[in-house]
Parts: structure tokens; C-alpha cells; sequence
């Protein structure tokens, strides 16, 4: 029964973290049909910068959060009006050799300037990794995180759903044409959504920082589990992002405590599943995964 | 109110309109018809700014606005109600309204139109809370009419509004063109339903290969032999 629990709580607090590490990824997709590669180095730059925060000013990036994502913002902002404009009506192939292109850019960029060192940085006061709740270990890095995980998701929907802006993303995402016939100008929506979805994703990597090592290849790890989230969940749903970050939370935990060895594995395992027999996600739209801006 | 002169437009390097000539009055209502193909819709979108003129000009109000956008031809009070409706499917009734009044000149009235809205086709109002794509073919056409009121027209273009619809349907929807019509609002119609399309019009043009081959009063051209023939699949006794 204890064990039970702390696999439970283990699972949603993994599972709240990789909703939001995923959800910049999903909310570009369904807008702008872009599936971006550098997405993980997104989140490995985000780790950083709460790293460079922490060690050069002091402020730890649970506090400087918002300043990472104001200055992740315009990062989002410059990604799309330097580089995905120039793609954004082209074949698939040209976003995907973008992107991919950006990744293996950031990453060598990463490399060069901060070495392959892996770096860590230490909030919790000692006494304080973990409390226990019910007798379940709950280590609070990972708690803090989950918080903010659900305060980004919920904050994201109501900007959606109560903005002008927000509808029109979203309007965007649904009927590219008829979101024009409405007056909306799609490349602003582009341009605030890559700025949206960036933000989140640094905001993301920096409160992940404290409970991962971060370097420069970090991001090839959490991009694989953005992508498994993000299919899993559904492409372009947002309550699907939450669902199967969720999800893959609790399978990860629950399999790591039965056969550690095959932890890893049921990314790829769920990622095949999926693909076969289910493709737009468990809350998808049917034939999301076929879609590209008409 | 809307000037067309010597207008090409079209796909890549397949020219569709070649070479357009066509005027709008404030307050006519003009049909545009002819047969599958040749450029109806394509003049439409072009208007709207979906598509750029390759050659040619349109005005508005003696602006030009051939190739300026289509968010920035809404803001200019011209409007088009697309081919097939095209609802936002995974938002409300509701909510698809709303964003009819995304444009600025049209968001300060918001609740207003809605209200409008409402007033005019009934059924909305209770389907409000109902996803878009889960109406009734006729009912998705009043909302898609409805949603293109919202952004305050001066000129609303309304794109084979009859398509695929029962007739019982074409006929509710018509009723609220006639309503439209009389309040004063400039309407520019598509149709393959060239019957419908010839008795709610002042005037009409007969588009055929991206030109206009013949253009009149609604009565001129339904008493005209060879729309007849061609058009109405009616016969000189009929």
C-alpha cells in the first residue's frame, strides 16, 4: 500500500514536470504545424540560464522563473522572425532541416562556450530535500517544479480561452483561412505563439534545473519524452499535453519500480504503440498528425 | 464602392481571372454566377486578400487594396463568409461568433452584434454553447453568416451559401440574405444555384473562362436565352 502511494505521488509529480516540458513543443505544432527539433535544446539553454542566474546574481530560478521567461520570450520572438518565417508556408522537410539544423547549432554553440561539464545547483536548504506526506517521500525540487507545471498550464488555458490573441492562436490553429477572413494576421499569431511556446519551454528548463544535471546535450533526453508526451496526449491538445505527461509519469514510475532496467525503454515502447494504433493521441484531433498550414 | 479593373489572379502559375471588370454599388446587390470553375470563388478570395493580384486593381472607397491582406481588407469593412462555411470546429457556437468581431473596427460593438446576431437567426442563440462542427449543415451556414456580420460589414460577400444544403435549408437561408439585403448592407453573392442567386439580385455578372462574358439586372439575365439555357437548365417554354 505504501509503496503503491509513493509510486502514485512519484508519478505525478515526474508527470506534471514532463507535461510542461512538453507543452512549448505542442502548442507551436498546433498552431503553426511546425514540429520543432530544437525544441530540447530550448529547455537545455532554459536549464542554463537558471544555472548562470543562480551562479552569477544569486537568484535562484524558482524566484527569477518570470525573468527567464520574459527574456526566453523574446528568444521566441527572434527564433521566429530570424529563422521559422522564412519556412513557415514551405514543405515539412524545410522546417524539420531548420530545426534540426538550430539544435545541432545550439547544442556545438553550448558545448564551446560552457564544455561538456555537467553542473548541478543546490535551493533546498539541507533538511529540506524531501518532507513527508502520508509517509510518502515527496522531494521537494520536484514538488516545486510540479507547482509550477500546473500554474503554466492552467495559465495558458485561461490566456487562450479569455484573450483576444489568445482565440486568435487558437483560431489559427483551427482554420488557418478563415482565422484571415476574420481579420486575425497570421504572422503575428505565429510570432506570439513561438514567443509563448519558447517562454514556456526556458521557463520549463529552468525550474527543471535543480533536479537534473543540465549540459550541453541534455536536450536529446527531454526532447525524446517531449515527443512521447505530446503523441501520447494528443498533437495540438493542450489537455492532452497534461494527460499524457501524466500518464507517461505514472507508466515510467510504476515500470522503474517493477524492472528498472526497462525504465528507459517505455518511451520508446509507448512512442511505437502509439504511432501504430493511434496516431493524433489519446485527445487529438483525428488526422492532426497528417496536418500542415493550407 | 468596390471598383474592379482589368483584374488577373490566380494559383501559382495558373492564371484563373484574366482580366475582370466589375462594380459595386453601395447597397446593390450583386451575383456573380457561371459554372464550375471559372474563377467565382477565386475573384472572391481575391477581393478578400486570401490572393494577390498578378495584375489589375481593385478599390474600395478609391483605396486600392488589391494584395494588402486579408486581415487589413476586414479592417476596411469587406468581408467573406468562405465555400463549405468553415466554422472554427472545436470552438462554440459562441465563441465562433465572437472572433467574427476580431477585427478593431468591430470589437468595441461586440456584445451589440452578438446580440444582433442572435436576433436574426434564433436557433443560434440556443446553440450557443454547442462545438461548431457539430451543427446541422444549415445551421453552420446562419453561423458562419452570422460570424461574418459580427466584424461589421460594409460590404459582406457570401460564398455558394446554398452548397450542399436541403432546400429547406437554402430557403431559411435565403430568407436571412433578404433580411440582410434590407437593411441596406452591400452584398456581393456566389452562386451555382444561379435560380436563387438571379432573384435576390439588383444586378449580376456571368463569369465564364476568368472573364465576364455578360453582365445585367437579375431580371435582364434570368429572361436572357442563353442563361437560360446554360445556366437555369430552363427551356424557352419553361
Amino acid at each position: 500500500m505504501q509503496a503503491i502511494l509513493q509510486l502514485l505521488v512519484s508519478g505525478v509529480l515526474l508527470g506534471g514536470v514532463y507535461a510542461l516540458g512538453a507543452l512549448g513543443l505542442n502548442l507551436i505544432f498546433g498552431v503553426a504545424k511546425v514540429v520543432n527539433f530544437a525544441h530540447g535544446e530550448f529547455l537545455m539553454l532554459g536549464m542554463f540560464a537558471a544555472y548562470w542566474l543562480m551562479t552569477l546574481t544569486g537568484i535562484n530560478p524558482y524566484l527569477g522563473a518570470p525573468i527567464i521567461g520574459a527574456a526566453f520570450f523574446l528568444v521566441g520572438l527572434a527564433f521566429y522572425a530570424g529563422l521559422m518565417r522564412f519556412t513557415i508556408y514551405k514543405p515539412e522537410l524545410t522546417q524539420v532541416f531548420a530545426t534540426l539544423g538550430l539544435s545541432i547549432l545550439l547544442q556545438n554553440a553550448a558545448l564551446v562556450a560552457w564544455s561538456a561539464d555537467y553542473r548541478t545547483i543546490q535551493i533546498m536548504p539541507a533538511g529540506w530535500e524531501s518532507i513527508q506526506v502520508l509517509g510518502a517521500y515527496v522531494p521537494t525540487n520536484r514538488l516545486v517544479a510540479f507547482l509550477y507545471a500546473v500554474a503554466i498550464l492552467l495559465a495558458v488555458l485561461v490566456f487562450l480561452r479569455s484573450t483576444f490573441i489568445g482565440r486568435a492562436i487558437e483560431a489559427v490553429s483551427q482554420d488557418l483561412v478563415a482565422a484571415r477572413l476574420m481579420g486575425i494576421d497570421p504572422d503575428r499569431v505565429f510570432l506570439m505563439t513561438f514567443g509563448l511556446g519558447i517562454a514556456i519551454t526556458g521557463v520549463a528548463g529552468g525550474v527543471l534545473m535543480p533536479s537534473f544535471y543540465a549540459f550541453p546535450s541534455v536536450g536529446s533526453f527531454f526532447v525524446l519524452v517531449a515527443f512521447v508526451v505530446v503523441v501520447l496526449g494528443g498533437l495540438g491538445s493542450i489537455a492532452g499535453t497534461i494527460l499524457g505527461g501524466l500518464l507517461l509519469g505514472l507508466v515510467e514510475t510504476g515500470i522503474g519500480y517493477v524492472a528498472p532496467d526497462l525504465k528507459e525503454a517505455t518511451h520508446f515502447v509507448l512512442l511505437i504503440l502509439l504511432l501504430a494504433v493511434r496516431p493524433h493521441g489519446l485527445l487529438g484531433v483525428k488526422g492532426a498528425e497528417k496536418e500542415t498550414l493550407k | 464602392m468596390i471598383e474592379i479593373r482589368d483584374l488577373h489572379a490566380g494559383y501559382g502559375d495558373t492564371e484563373v481571372l484574366q482580366g475582370i471588370d466589375l462594380d459595386v454599388r453601395a447597397g446593390e446587390v450583386v451575383a456573380i454566377v457561371g459554372a464550375n470553375g471559372v474563377g467565382k470563388t477565386t475573384l472572391l478570395r481575391t477581393i478578400a486578400g486570401l490572393i494577390a493580384p498578378s495584375r489589375g486593381s481593385i478599390t474600395a472607397e478609391g483605396e486600392a487594396i488589391g494584395g494588402l491582406g486579408a486581415h487589413r481588407v476586414v479592417e476596411r469593412g469587406i468581408v467573406m463568409v468562405p465555400e463549405g462555411r468553415r466554422l472554427f470546429p472545436r470552438m462554440t457556437v459562441r465563441r465562433n461568433l465572437e472572433i467574427g468581431a476580431y477585427a478593431a473596427r468591430a470589437r468595441p460593438r461586440l456584445k451589440q452584434s452578438l446580440e444582433e446576431v442572435y436576433a436574426l437567426f434564433p436557433i443560434l442563440r440556443e446553440r450557443e454553447d454547442q462545438l461548431g462542427g457539430t451543427l446541422s449543415g444549415g445551421q453552420q451556414q446562419m453561423c458562419a453568416i452570422g460570424r461574418g456580420l459580427m466584424a461589421l460589414p460594409s460590404v459582406l460577400m457570401l460564398d455558394e451559401v446554398s452548397l450542399g444544403l436541403a432546400p429547406i435549408a437554402v430557403k431559411r437561408v435565403y430568407e436571412a440574405v433578404r433580411a440582410i439585403r434590407d437593411r441596406g448592407l452591400t452584398l456581393i453573392i456566389v452562386e451555382q444555384n444561379v435560380g436563387q442567386a438571379l432573384k435576390v439580385a439588383d444586378r449580376a455578372y456571368v463569369i465564364q473562362g476568368g472573364r465576364v462574358v455578360l453582365s445585367g439586372t437579375g431580371r435582364e439575365l434570368t429572361n436572357n436565352e442563353d442563361v437560360r439555357r446554360a445556366y437555369l437548365g430552363l427551356t424557352e417554354h419553361a
